[in-house]
């Protein structure tokens, strides 16, 4: 049993934000760089999947400069066995990420693999079926529950409205995982100094082709309208809501 | 700019993102069709017929429901049988089972969650937030002369009035389907 699992090192931006001199992205100063949630959930699904094999392979992926080794490494220490990061530099849609990552995946001959459902700095919910559409693979997104089979897997696919489809998947194929489909573990410190020594290959980005996307300008929100500030105490503040409440019902 | 809207329908409704669709769709022209892929495509061809559709295109397909194969290819089609400026598609859970995919395949410009957009002359420029929300942008597509835009439900109101589209039907050919629902 072999699953790749591709994971990213996310921005997350804190409270205050300064924008690069074209006004195209965040200064990254005012950032701090994580492993995305989705991608703890996927790797962990990944290592219970192939602990219950009996025998296998988590191999975590990742696109970008030396950097996105911290959060490949977190995936280490939680259990992966090995990683390959394509070496790449600047911003790239998810398609592109697609693009880089489509012929590693391809290489590992993998049983399953796996993305988080989304990203939470850009919220495409992209990149895994990008990767199905370019491998031709069949793929389901939002996966909340795998059960494998014989050349197949039963998965659960969450829709909105808390509605559920159950789903019967060929493999190999591609899921992307949803928060809360497991509970990923906690790297022990001596995982974490072992997943130093583990190896991160590094390969050279292929043609990633011209963007699906451009960033012209990015901005700060315009205030909401209607926003009204509640001051007091608790009690004031609480009749206050109570009165909001009583007069949007009205 | 052309306009091809891929309803979405679950359990024998058409979804609000649908209509949402529509009224967003509104925005960017007059030429707007909406493709229901669906087993009995007549019976939910009805509830999209609203004002600012001026085609609905039937796709009839064995499946009752969603599954992303069959929309994969059902919409590959539909796009190079109309050959629309835009594709819009919700972003849901159905979208992001086909709409990236097909993007990919076909490279044309993509973005998702988007929440706005306009024209600037000839580009089209969407709107849509990075970094948890707390920045927007105004994303373009450079390059491509079609692009499929995943639209944030709720950020139009759905479109309503009495609608007067021409009935059209698109013969597809679908080679069949990996992912199978098996119960809902």
């Amino acid at each position: 049993m072999k699953i790749v699992v591709a994971v990213k090192q996310v921005a997350v931006l804190g409270d205050e934000v300064e924008f690069t001199e074209d006004e195209r992205d965040v200064d990254p100063d005012y950032l701090d760089f994580a492993l995305n949630e989705w991608d703890t959930y996927a790797t962990e699904e990944a290592l219970r999947l192939v602990e219950a094999a009996g025998s296998g392979e988590v191999v975590v992926v990742s696109v970008g400069d030396e950097d996105v080794e911290d959060a490949m490494r977190r995936c280490l220490a939680m259990g992966a066995d090995r990683g390959i990061r394509v070496e790449a530099d600047g911003r790239r849609d998810p398609i592109q990420v697609a693009r880089a990552l489509a012929e590693v995946v391809q290489g590992e001959n993998a049983d399953l693999v796996f993305a988080g459902v989304q990203s939470s700095d850009s919220v495409q919910a992209a990149t895994g079926g990008a990767l199905a559409g370019l491998l031709d693979m069949p793929s389901v997104a939002v996966v909340t529950r795998i059960e494998l089979g014989d050349g197949k897997a039963t998965v659960n696919r969450e829709l909105e409205g808390g509605l559920v489809d159950v789903v019967e998947v060929d493999t190999p194929a591609v899921l992307t995982i949803q928060t809360g489909i497991n509970e990923p573990r906690y790297a022990t410190l001596r995982a974490i100094k072992q997943a130093e020594e583990k190896e991160i290959e590094v390969r050279a980005v292929g043609d990633l082709g011209e963007p699906a996307s451009h960033v012209r300008k990015m901005f700060v929100p315009p205030k909401g309208e209607g926003a009204e500030m509640l001051n007091g105490g608790a009690a004031e503040v609480a009749q206050r809501i109570q009165e909001i409440v009583q007069e949007k019902l009205a | 700019m052309s306009v091809l809207i891929v309803a979405e329908h679950l359990r024998g409704q058409v979804r609000p993102i649908t209509l949402e669709l529509v009224s967003a769709a509104k925005e960017l022209g007059e030429e707007t069709a909406v493709a229901v892929i669906a087993k009995d495509p007549a019976a939910l061809a009805d509830q999209v017929d609203v004002e600012g559709v001026k085609e609905i295109v039937s796709v009839k397909v064995e499946q009752d429901d969603f599954e992303n194969d069959v929309y994969r290819e059902a919409v590959e089609q539909l796009i190079s049988d109309r050959s629309p400026d835009v594709v819009l598609v919700g972003f849901t859970v159905n979208g992001m089972g086909y709409a990236p995919a097909l993007a990919a395949k076909l490279g044309i410009g993509f973005a998702s969650d988007v929440f706005a957009f306009r024209r600037d002359g000839d580009d089209l420029v969407a709107e849509r937030s990075f970094y948890g929300s707390k920045v927007n942008a105004e994303v373009e597509f450079p390059g491509h002369d079609r692009v499929l835009l995943m639209i944030r439900p709720t950020a139009w109101p759905p479109a309503e009035g009495d609608g007067a589209a021409v009935e059209a039907k698109l013969d597809v050919a679908i080679t069949g389907s990996r992912a199978i629902l098996i119960s809902t």
